[in-house]
């Protein structure tokens, strides 16, 4: 079985603030797996583990997303692919899903392509969709739980406040939440190989938008529908109130509130 | 000049760090009031290599190197002294000693086990009547055909009671003394006349078990002899040299968690009206606390770093030691005290840290030893010979 992962590599969003200009502040905040990303792949090496599968990661990003995906060869996946070219810089989610489809095409398609939920970035939500409807893949969204048989996939997604248990032929697209699994760690001796294939090797595969013959004007910025006007804090809404006693005087106060605010 | 870790070290100390948060700093005060540390934790950290750290990957190792192995001690050290001491006596002395003067046989199969982590290593050197005098020791081995047969004890053997695998040194010639007369052995738990004594209760690192150890008659094959006849106290020293980088390590992590504690804890605790983080008593401990950290962590991977490359290290092994444990012994004390009457509270790290730190000025040849390797170096340049 095939399988294509797709990695973003995002600012550690616990760690970002928000200037008094309103610009996001990334100086020394760490890169890190998309988390929802993180547990794609360990649902593909999980796969890999008990299945047999060849575990591909890709990734469109600057040259700095390669730790992403030497992470992610250290965790256990065969092969990277690092999507980088000063053209792809600033995608919304139609630039970045022309060109991942492009290069999936030219990876060869695969059974199937598993991708974080959502990005703890851009928290759109739409690549994995996206990417689904420009392949013609069917597609399975915010999944906690998945498995092979016999050429399905089944998928376990999470509503409001149920499950949905649903079937879905391969190949297709399943995009997976931050419930589905705590990712393994890497060996260590699996990180210290992580780098030996480099950049342009066949393991370890490096496109340009040249590369990928793909169109100028529909990748990056310029192929991009939608655009970040601002980036605002919410203002927070008064100190808060520490309720004080006992447990049980505490839990009286705070139903107390509750009913007050017609919330119970 | 280059002060940067590389990438695979850097996703290296991601992923410890991430163990030990996950696997090791839940377990930290049970570990210390239980004593012991569980095999559990012990197979957890064996799955991700952490048992064989800095040994070639064609002996099971991860072949991380000393910098590898000093970013696990450094991060374990953070967390739980008591198991950075397991892990370290077992990889940084017992399997080392193997890693360092065995046999290609041996080390396949001995150091392969032990650093997969299916095995537990100890080092025994130490006795009733040497212990700076390492040389003073009496364990007797003498050939009987294929066996030598060791008699005699060793006392605060750190794993010695969970060991499968023990790097022994005993006396084959006491007329040679140090220089000669004692050869090293390969010892399992299972060889006739082995078995472990009585077991010590500590005032740190105590979820790391401290053992005495019999041999009496104990069989062991002449294969299992480490390193060259006759030059085992060599191979002790030697592997003695390499264990003071990473227990340096270790201190290291307790001083930078010390550091970290006090700051998070200076700048919430308010008294006459504002966090104490504002008071220049305080801020002078945070600073002398961040200087002394910087200036060993500079020097531990520097030696880490010469250890790799080759060069000839036993004199800043030594330093690594001897400063390590002071900076991480001062580090901790200035910790209670920013911390006041928390600090001194049962089941706060805080309390435990400043009871795993003090055995460092003491074990893996106490700080005085130390000085006199640093200062015998030093007066051997210009031709002048110090005994101890």
């Amino acid at each position: 079985m095939e399988i294509i992962v797709l990695i973003k590599q995002i600012h550690d969003p616990t760690r970002l603030r928000v200037s008094s200009q309103g610009r996001l502040v990334t100086a020394g905040v760490p890169l890190i797996i998309n988390p929802d990303d993180l547990r794609a792949l360990e649902e593909a090496l999980k796969l890999k583990d008990s299945l047999g599968a060849r575990v591909t990661v890709l990734s469109l990003g600057p040259p700095e997303a390669e730790e992403a995906l030497r992470e992610a060869l250290a965790m256990g996946a065969d092969r990277a692919y690092l999507l980088s070219d000063p053209a792809f810089a600033d995608p919304d989610a139609l630039a970045t899903t022309y060109a991942l489809g492009s290069a999936i095409h030219k990876i060869g398609l695969p059974d199937l392509i598993l991708a974080g939920q959502l990005s703890g970035h851009g928290i759109s939500a739409q690549v994995g969709p996206r990417l689904a409807e420009y392949l013609g893949y069917p597609q399975v969204t915010n999944v906690s739980a998945l498995e092979i048989d016999n050429g399905s996939v089944l998928a376990k997604r999470v509503l409001e406040e149920s499950y949905l248990e649903v079937e879905v032929a391969l190949p297709a697209v399943v995009t997976v939440n931050s419930a589905a699994n705590l990712p393994r760690l890497p060996h260590g001796a699996r990180i210290m190989n992580a780098y030996q294939d480099p950049p342009g090797s066949e393991r370890f595969v490096v496109w340009t938008a040249r590369d990928l013959d793909l169109e100028p004007q529909k990748v990056g910025a310029a192929g991009s529908a939608t655009q970040i006007r601002a980036t605002t804090v919410p203002e927070p809404k008064g100190p808060p109130e520490m309720l004080t006693g006992s447990p049980h005087e505490q839990a009286r106060a705070l139903v107390g509130r509750l009913r007050a605010k017609n919330l119970v | 000049m280059d002060f940067t870790f590389s990438k695979e070290h850097e996703l290296l100390r991601k992923m410890i760090r991430e163990f030990a948060e996950r696997e090791v700093r839940p377990l930290a005060t049970e570990i210390d009031e239980t004593e012991r540390v569980p095999m559990e934790t012990v197979r957890k950290a064996a799955q991700l290599g952490l048992m064989g750290v800095p040994f070639p990957q064609e002996y099971g190792g991860v072949g991380a190197g000393e910098i590898g192995y000093c970013i696990l001690m450094e991060e374990l050290g953070k967390v739980c002294t008591s198991t950075a001491t397991v892990i370290g006596a077992h990889t940084g002395i017992g399997a080392m000693a193997i890693y360092l003067d065995g046999t290609p046989e041996q080390k396949v199969k001995y150091l392969t086990p032990l650093a997969k982590g299916e095995k537990i290593a100890a080092f025994a050197l130490t006795e009733p009547q040497a212990g700076s005098d390492a040389a003073a020791i009496r364990t007797m081995a003498v050939r009987d055909g294929d066996h030598y047969v060791l008699n005699g004890n060793k006392i605060w053997i750190t794993n010695g009671d969970i060991a499968d695998v023990i790097s022994v040194f005993a006396v084959t010639d006491k007329a040679l003394g140090a220089r000669g007369g004692v050869t090293a052995f390969i010892v399992e738990k299972d060889f006739p006349g082995f078995s472990v004594g009585s077991i010590e209760e500590k005032m740190g690192i105590r979820g790391s078990s401290t053992a005495e150890l019999i041999f009496n008659d104990c069989r062991v094959p002449k294969e299992n002899v480490l390193g060259t006849f006759g030059a085992g106290f060599v191979t002790a020293m030697k592997t003695l040299d390499i264990g003071r980088v990473s227990l340096a390590a270790a201190c290291l992590g307790g001083a930078q968690a010390a550091l970290e504690m006090s700051v998070r804890f200076a700048s919430q605790r308010r008294q006459f009206g504002v966090p104490i983080a504002q008071k220049q008593a305080i801020q002078w401990m945070v600073a002398e606390m961040s200087a002394e950290i910087e200036a060993l962590r500079s020097l531990v991977y520097r030696t880490a770093w010469m250890v790799d490359t080759g060069r000839p290290f036993s004199r800043e092994a030594a330093i690594c030691k001897f400063y390590g444990s002071e900076v991480a012994s001062r580090c901790i004390d200035r910790a209670v005290q920013i911390h006041g009457g928390m600090g001194y509270m049962r089941g706060f790290s805080i309390e435990r840290g400043y009871r795993d730190a003090r055995i460092a000025e003491i074990f893996e040849g106490t700080n005085e030893v130390q000085r006199i390797v640093v200062a015998s170096d030093i007066f051997r340049q210009v031709g002048v010979r110090i005994s101890p």
